[in-house]
């Protein structure tokens, strides 16, 4: 097989020309429900179902609206304490895109995605075999029909008991409306950060290309998310030329995602075309991305049919190979923000009469009694079924089981851990293998970076769902020549280049890991991560969680510390405390070579989100690295050194600097022992206290700066649970509450040293 | 919403206040004017009155422990009602000195007296009368200072330091650290000083029984302290037992006042003595008369009158004293000391000058009445301007008293015995009353005094004034 390895070789052409930007087409359907049946498009009964589907969104958040008001007859008094985004108005865009969608399909929804999460469902479940639609309704002996409807109304009770916050809900009330998510038919979730789902898409649909899967992503999201970077960066992420061009081999094909502005001219109150955009197309931002402008049109999203006509046709087009596409759908929200939101002070009352006018559930109404395929007395019949499934399921919400206080924390976590690798991804495709063989000097020792390296070349080897991707790892292997040689090794499938755009990296990572995948993403800088903050804190630490343990979050995040270096404030920080300040997330930071490649293969095997940090300063570290397989157990801190006056615990380069401290403590008989927690988080408690128990008195190490350091947790910890243990005061010992400087002069007074944690040591041993 | 009971202020100067005893349990109904609870002040016992009607909801400072006045102590209010999240009360503890270490020597106790001593001192505008006899009659030592006991988890003063390691170690062995010299920084106690220590001692060469040892441990006996009496010397339960019977017992909340006050008055305060026997015969005669009519004088109202109008006649009795100003008073309040069982409280008749025999009587009467039922506010005790401490139900031959700070004298009135006296040359036998007197020599010279006593007793004897005024 030919190396993956590109040169390009472009040469300077300034010839003059003109660009033409192509034509942005909108409102161009002009279907109507008649001629979807005449031509087939469409069946009576999807017409009635599409009818029916608006009903059942219209109902939930007539529900909320009127359980705020104490209005709910069936719930009178109902102390409805979540939030009250409707959609009232969009339910033609949501059941439009959803019917067309296959139960496979995923979708990504927004803080306003009652409708969009009905509608997945809905049509999901009317698309299941009676084998599917009982796995939903475990127990039930009912059939046709009336299984259909026992899980129709499951579906809506399931809805609303998430909204009320109980066990028997889709997050099992750990999520809520925001963050609505049933994985069974495809939904990844609501998402309460705006545009903090459309990386997640993203690399969902990364992820089903990667898998060869027919499957697609359509994205939903609001007008005022096409404001924000990371969404911009997920248009720019999936339109990369590499996925279809002759970097992606005999693997052309763009990314399987529909990217659905829900157009309802509102960022919460900013007038989107008329007070924060600068075009008056949200479409129009297609042209930026791709150069078949993403296929954008506008789409009238006040009709169920024009929108199920676009999203069909962007769905054929992905399902070719031939996406992204790019859907501006343009809708109405009838109602503020949120209930607390009057309207009045920024939109006029005959522009919502205007918008009402052309409610998407009365122009069906209107059409299906037209074409006569239903009488208005059937049409009152299914409006009298849904208000009444409503209710049976709304009673049922309010009756059900809250979830016991004590699992408050259940589903944070999982224990499960990847030790056996399924059948299809064992067989893994090797280009070169020596090309990233790492190799040992004479003791068996290899560096740091080499252990790292190992590490994931030989999680790559074991399991096709690990792949590795970042800036400039690909030919280059990365800006420190960690990963040399992995794209030769493994090809451009599994290693490759990103955008430098640090949220979408971390952020399609996530949407990965839901799909299926076990990426290894890589920031080079740690400082970088803050770029990705949201991604980082909000969707891959949260998602276990706020899913209710429906999803596994199995990625990894290297980030490497670059202090030390004379690179200045931007490329210093040591922020791992940061991170290990959001629950959810797993953070470790090796300090020994043999510690790196145990802990990065341990990292990866493990079904939570990792940030796995690692320093620069120590890249060129030697150690010991046994060839074989083996892992470093998360959570488990390593007694570098024993000793029996006084402890040294902390973690990355700190360790090597306490274990230089602890050499000269010996000269004058003072033995300390240096405990290495290796993992933040979890924290290895036991080891620290017992340290602590026996020498008495305890340094805490770290390069973090020492305002809100880790090292402050564990010294409060060891105060807490060894208190009587102690016979000095805890210390600490960082670097000192400022910014790293370039002058090599001041970054050697800004960092901790040997010296310093030999007068800490002299300190507690006063 | 319940209603929150806080801790009264029932004085002006009372800052802070123990529960001795909570009259109403948790869930317990309350009907207003129901007691709820009784509180030792620096000056008396009191009932606590509830304002509201209901159910005791939560109890917040238990019997024994010490809160500021105004510190909610409880919430009465309707069943089920929640409790408001208040902040948390201050943790009861106890007076300053208690949080000294046990004064085994005295030095702790000591240091904490300045400052008691300076809030005295600043308070002479609203003297605290108490008063004390001296010599053989002092009340019994309170036996039942368990409330104040149960409260008194020695701590360590909060310059006194020690490794926690250190305090546990010590804690372990049973022995008090607080003797232990300290060489960490700052003089800190650390493990090395307390093994040493230890070794120092022998500590290791005892032989202690485990129970011994643990109950030590549990009652925070130190056991280098404790000599065993078992086989060779082994320390046994017994003679922890025994060490924890004799440790030091904190004094009443009422002591303790009674001891800082009449410390500072008798070490500050040039007092002296003069002795008189005053013949009551006469006298008793007539109270017996005037009983036998159904008249209800005591022979103290008797004194009382006597006194009051003598110290008209001698105002420098009724001032007192800082040693450069003399503040006389126009008004004579006097303060009658009365025992009880645990201590003493000095109530005041207050403008007892403008009072007929007849109501100084009454007066008299309600006060010791309200004195023994503990009902004595701080007002009934604050403002005296001469004190009479009668000892003469007690038998007793002839004592002296201590001046309560702020007056010039006190009275001592024993008891009345007959003797054998020589009248007009004859040995005839008379009911002679001895009382003293004792003065601030600051303010009085003993000729005065002997003219003041003198003043005292012709009066007593003087039945005829007495007949005319009944």
């Amino acid at each position: 097989m030919s190396s993956p390895i590109y040169l390009s070789n472009v040469r300077p052409d300034f010839t003059p020309f003109r660009e033409d930007l192509g034509v942005l087409p909108g409102y161009t359907y002009s279907g109507t429900l008649a001629q979807e049946l005449e031509r087939g498009r469409l069946t009576p009964q999807q017409a009635l179902n599409l009818f029916e589907d608006m009903l059942i969104i219209r109902e939930v958040e007539d529900m909320i609206v009127r359980l705020r008001s104490g209005a709910y007859d069936p719930l009178p008094g109902y102390n409805y304490r979540g939030p009250t985004h409707v959609s009232i108005g969009q339910e033609g865009t949501a059941v439009g895109a959803c019917s067309v969608l296959r139960v496979t399909d995923r979708i990504t929804s927004t803080h306003r995605g009652h409708g969009d999460s009905l509608a997945k469902g809905c049509s999901a479940i009317r698309q299941m075999s009676e084998e599917q639609l009982r796995a939903r309704v475990p127990g039930s002996t009912k059939s046709g029909t009336e299984l259909l409807e026992e899980v129709l109304e499951d579906h809506v009770f399931r809805t609303i008991a998430e909204l009320f916050g109980k066990d028997d809900g889709y997050c099992r009330g750990r999520g809520g409306g925001m963050h609505i998510a049933d994985f069974r038919v495809g939904h990844l979730g609501a998402n309460a950060i705006v545009g903090g789902g459309v990386p997640i898409a993203t690399g969902a649909a990364m992820a089903l290309r990667y898998l060869r899967s027919s499957d697609i992503v359509c994205c939903f999201a609001g007008d005022g998310a096409y404001a924000n970077g990371v969404v911009l960066e997920s248009l720019n992420f999936a339109c990369q030329a590499q996925w279809t061009n002759h970097l992606a081999g005999d693997h052309r094909y763009g990314l399987p995602i529909i990217f659905l502005i829900q157009n309802n001219l509102y960022g919460m109150t900013c007038r989107a075309v008329e007070e924060v955009f600068g075009v008056r197309h949200l479409g129009r931002r297609g042209a930026g991305f791709a150069d078949n402008n993403m296929h954008a049109e506008v789409v009238n999203g006040m009709d169920c049919l024009a929108v199920r006509d676009a999203v069909l046709r962007a769905a054929e087009l992905c399902r070719r190979g031939d996406g992204p596409v790019l859907l501006d759908v343009v809708t109405y929200r009838y109602y503020g923000h949120s209930l607390g939101d009057p309207r009045v002070e920024y939109r006029a009352r005959e522009e919502e009469a205007a918008w009402r006018a052309q409610d998407p559930i009365e122009r069906l109404k209107r059409q299906i009694l037209d074409t006569g395929i239903a009488t208005p007395d059937e049409l009152a019949a299914i409006e009298q079924r849904v208000r009444d499934r409503n209710t049976r399921a709304a009673l049922r919400a309010a009756d059900a089981p809250d979830p016991r206080p004590e699992d408050v924390l259940k589903f944070l976590y999982t224990t499960s851990r990847c030790d056996e690798v399924p059948e299809p991804y064992r067989n893994v495709q090797v280009l070169d293998r020596e090309a990233s063989r790492v190799k040992r000097d004479a003791q068996g020792r290899i560096t740091y970076r080499d252990a790292i390296k190992e590490g994931m070349v030989e999680e790559m080897l074991r399991d096709r769902r690990v792949i590795f991707y970042g800036e400039d790892v690909a030919e280059y292997g990365n800006a420190f020549k960690l990963s040399k040689g992995m794209l030769e090794t493994f090809g451009r499938e599994r290693v490759f280049n990103t955008p430098i755009s640090e949220a979408c990296i971390c952020g399609t990572a996530v949407g990965a890991a839901m799909v299926g995948l076990r990426p290894i993403v890589e920031l080079m800088y740690m400082d970088f991560a803050l770029m990705a903050s949201d991604q980082i804190a909000n969707q891959a630490g949260k998602w276990q969680y706020m899913s209710g343990g429906q999803t596994k979050m199995p990625l990894v995040i290297r980030a490497s510390v670059g202090g030390g270096k004379g690179y200045g404030g931007q490329h210093s920080q040591t922020l791992e405390s940061v991170f290990a300040h959001i629950p959810g997330l797993y953070v470790v930071y090796p300090s020994t070579p043999y510690d790196a490649k145990g802990l990065i293969k341990a990292a990866v095997r493990d079904d939570n989100p990792v940030l796995f940090v690692e320093s620069q300063l120590l890249y060129s570290e030697k150690g010991v690295v046994p060839e074989e397989d083996y892992l470093v157990p998360i959570g488990q801190a390593d007694v570098k050194r024993t000793g029996t006056d006084l402890t040294f615990v902390g973690w990355g380069p700190a360790i090597l600097d306490a274990l230089r401290a602890a050499d000269a403590l010996a000269q004058e008989g003072i033995q300390a022992e240096v405990v290495d927690i290796r993992s933040l988080v979890p924290l290895d408690e036991e080891t620290i206290l017992r340290s602590v128990a026996k020498t008495g008195r305890c340094v805490v190490v770290s390069q973090a700066v020492q305002i809100g350091s880790f090292t402050a947790e564990i010294a409060a910890r060891i105060i807490e649970h060894a208190f009587d243990e102690l016979d000095a005061p805890v210390v600490r010992v960082g670097a000192k509450d400022g910014i790293a400087p370039q002058s090599h002069v001041l970054e050697a007074a800004f960092l901790p040293n040997v010296q310093d944690m030999i007068a800490a040591a002299r300190k507690v041993l006063a | 919403m319940p209603h929150a009971i806080a801790m009264p202020k029932p004085g002006q100067f009372t800052e802070e206040c123990t529960i001795l005893r909570w009259r109403k349990k948790e869930g317990d109904p309350v009907a207003k004017g129901d007691i709820l609870f009784e509180i030792e002040t620096d000056k008396a016992n009191m009932e606590v009155e509830s304002f509201y009607e209901g159910v005791l909801l939560k109890i917040l400072v238990p019997e024994g422990g010490t809160v500021p006045v105004q510190t909610i102590v409880a919430y009465v209010g309707q069943p089920g009602e929640p409790i408001p999240e208040a902040p948390s009360p201050p943790q009861p503890e106890g007076p300053a000195s208690q949080r000294a270490a046990p004064p085994a020597s005295n030095a702790a106790t000591a240091q904490a007296t300045p400052s008691a001593t300076a809030a005295l001192e600043g308070s002479v505008t609203a003297p605290r009368p108490v008063a004390v006899p001296t010599g053989t009659s002092v009340p019994p030592p309170p036996a039942a200072t368990a409330v104040a006991a149960a409260i008194s988890t020695p701590e360590t003063p909060s310059k006194w330091r020690i490794s926690p390691r250190a305090r546990r170690l010590a804690r372990d062995a049973a022995i008090d650290p607080s003797k232990i010299p300290g060489t960490g920084p700052g003089g800190r106690i650390v493990e090395r000083d307390v093994r040493a220590y230890l070794d120092a001692h022998g500590y290791h060469r005892l032989r202690i029984s485990p129970a011994a040892k643990e109950l030590a441990r549990r009652e925070g006996v130190d056991i280098l302290t404790v000599r065993g009496t078992g086989e060779g010397g082994r320390i046994l339960v017994e003679d922890i037992r025994r060490a924890i019977a004799e440790r030091p017992q904190l004094m009443s909340r009422m002591r303790q006042v009674i001891a800082q006050r009449l410390t500072h008055s008798f070490t500050t305060t040039p007092h002296f003595f003069v002795t008189l026997g005053v013949d009551m015969t006469d006298l008793l005669r007539f109270r017996q008369e005037l009983k036998d009519r159904g008249a209800p004088y005591t022979v103290t109202d008797f004194i009382v009158a006597a006194v009051v109008r003598s110290l008209m006649e001698f105002p420098e009795f009724n001032s007192r004293t800082d040693g450069r100003y003399v503040w006389r008073s126009t008004k004579v309040h006097l303060g009658l000391a009365v025992a009880l069982e645990h201590g003493l409280v000095v109530p005041v008749i207050r403008d007892a000058d403008d009072l007929s025999l007849a109501e100084l009587h009454d007066r008299a009467a309600a006060l010791v009445q309200k004195a023994r039922d503990g009902k004595l506010t701080p007002d009934d005790m604050t403002g005296g301007t001469f004190t009479i401490s009668n000892m003469g139900m007690m038998n007793v031959d002839h004592f002296t008293a201590i001046i309560n700070p702020g007056e010039a004298a006190i009275l001592a009135v024993a008891s009345t015995r007959e003797v054998p006296v020589v009248r007009n040359g004859q040995v005839v036998v008379r009911s002679i009353m001895n009382i003293t007197l004792s003065a601030d020599h600051r303010l009085v010279d003993g000729a005065a005094a002997a003219k003041f006593i003198n003043a005292i007793r012709s009066k007593l004897e003087d039945i005829a004034r007495w007949r005319s005024e009944v």
